[in-house]
């Protein structure tokens, strides 16, 4: 029995699953903070959910190489920051991406509700809470890999703008405001939530090769 | 605001995961239990989770009789799921049971449920009932892109990863429900009648695409 290729698609499911993001900045458009949480259903490192916050370097404690990286699996998290990310703007050219390490997350917290969304994540040593609000109806796209923040995956699923979101860590609100960043060929808030998105492509190594 | 080629010019109905199991007793007989989970990140009610059994499918009966439920946290979502989306899978609404299923509501997931290496396992309880259902034997996930004609509601537009079970079980209060895992075939692919949908989002297709670009592109 053959594959009914116009139904199934060609290229390996490398990551499916949730990937919210707010991405706050200064009124000139300089980056502060940026945060992405990985809520992950299918990949070769299994399911798991993983924060990568990223900001100054030593303006915080907790996190004076400038980032912070809370996981419940190891393995997943190494390949998000290690190999996912690699070419995904503006964290991408952040220099302690490629430093963080992964901490335990013993908690990972939801609140949806209309138009908002909670999100808290503990370790033993830090609390984070994102927060959306005005949150938008959702769109569903495909891209290429021209238009896939990876630039290596051919993607699918919904995504949600959000015209508000706020960043906590230990409790105190971190700086900046939500702007606009081009998303999926959109013009789009540098704030939002993801759903069931599928990336499709050969796996890269370390060194950012793709493997076939 | 005019929408770029990647984005749809469609409704997003519901998304989220649709798991599912039928089993039979006997090879060419009919499905003698069936279930569906649905864990719903996005929807016109909401989010939630909500999981379908129907026990004994060849009865009208729901409870106490026959364990033929909608189980949910969120019952506007339950009676959406059902009404809009069940109702119209032939092998679902055909049999007796979903004529009079039995709604149960605050269901509660305890610890344990969720993923774990090589198998997934998914734990309700609702009222005095727990409901267990777990896939094993899992293959290697294929992403699917369904225009509606081949989907089972035939209305709507589909992207998902399928990753099938060779292996099942249904667990209510302990027991075990009897039956197999039978054959079937999707997009091509020969596969069984376990199977987790991951990253599944059902698009409603645009009627008018001109009005819809008139109204500025949002979706209709």
């Amino acid at each position: 029995m053959q594959r009914d290729l116009s139904l199934v698609k060609s290229l390996p499911v490398e990551l499916a699953g949730d990937i919210h993001g707010a991405y706050l900045s200064l009124e000139n458009g300089t980056w502060t903070w940026l945060a992405l949480l990985f809520r992950v259903s299918v990949s070769s490192y299994g399911s798991g959910t993983t924060l990568v916050l990223l900001g100054p370097p030593g303006q915080v404690p907790t996190m004076r190489s400038g980032g912070l990286c809370i996981s419940d699996n190891a393995g997943l998290a190494y390949f998000l920051t290690k190999r996912f990310l690699r070419n995904w703007a503006p964290m991408s050219t952040h220099p302690a991406l490629a430093k963080l390490v992964p901490s335990t997350g013993y908690s990972f917290q939801t609140v949806a509700e209309q138009g908002r969304r909670l999100e808290i994540i503990r370790s033993d040593n830090a609390t984070v809470e994102l927060k959306w609000s005005n949150v938008q109806p959702a769109l569903a796209f495909e891209v290429g890999s021209g238009l896939a923040p990876t630039g290596r995956h051919e993607s699918v699923g919904i995504v949600q703008c959000a015209l508000m979101a706020e960043i906590y860590l230990n409790s105190e609100r971190l700086q900046g405001e939500v702007g606009r960043h081009p998303m999926f060929g959109l013009d789009a808030s540098s704030a939002f939530l993801s759903f069931s998105g599928i990336w499709m492509g050969a796996a890269a190594t370390d060194d950012g090769e793709v493997t076939s | 605001m005019t929408l770029p080629e990647s984005i749809f010019r469609g409704k997003v109905d519901w998304s989220g995961e649709n798991h599912g199991m039928l089993l039979k007793t006997s090879p060419d007989g009919p499905f003698t239990a069936m279930a569906l989970f649905f864990r719903i990140l996005y929807s016109p009610c909401g989010p939630g989770t909500v999981l379908l059994l129907m026990a004994n499918p060849a009865s009208s009966a729901g409870m106490p009789e026959d364990c033929n439920v909608v189980v949910s946290d969120n019952q506007a979502l339950g009676k959406y799921l059902i009404r809009e989306f069940v109702a119209k899978l032939e092998a679902f609404a055909s049999v007796p049971a979903f004529a009079n299923l039995t709604y149960l509501e605050g269901c509660t997931i305890p610890p344990g449920s969720g993923e774990c290496p090589g198998s997934v396992r998914e734990i309700l309880h609702a009222s005095e009932h727990r409901i267990e259902l777990v896939w094993k034997d899992l293959g290697s996930p294929v992403a699917l892109e369904l225009p509606p004609e081949h989907t089972g509601p035939k209305d709507r537009k589909l992207y998902t990863v399928l990753v099938e079970a060779r292996n099942v079980e249904i667990m209510v209060n302990g027991r075990r429900l009897p039956g197999e895992l039978a054959e079937r075939v999707q997009a091509g692919i020969k596969t069984t009648t376990g199977f987790l949908y991951f990253a599944e989002t059902w698009i409603e297709p645009v009627l008018d695409p001109e009005a819809a670009e008139a109204d500025g592109g949002e979706p209709v």
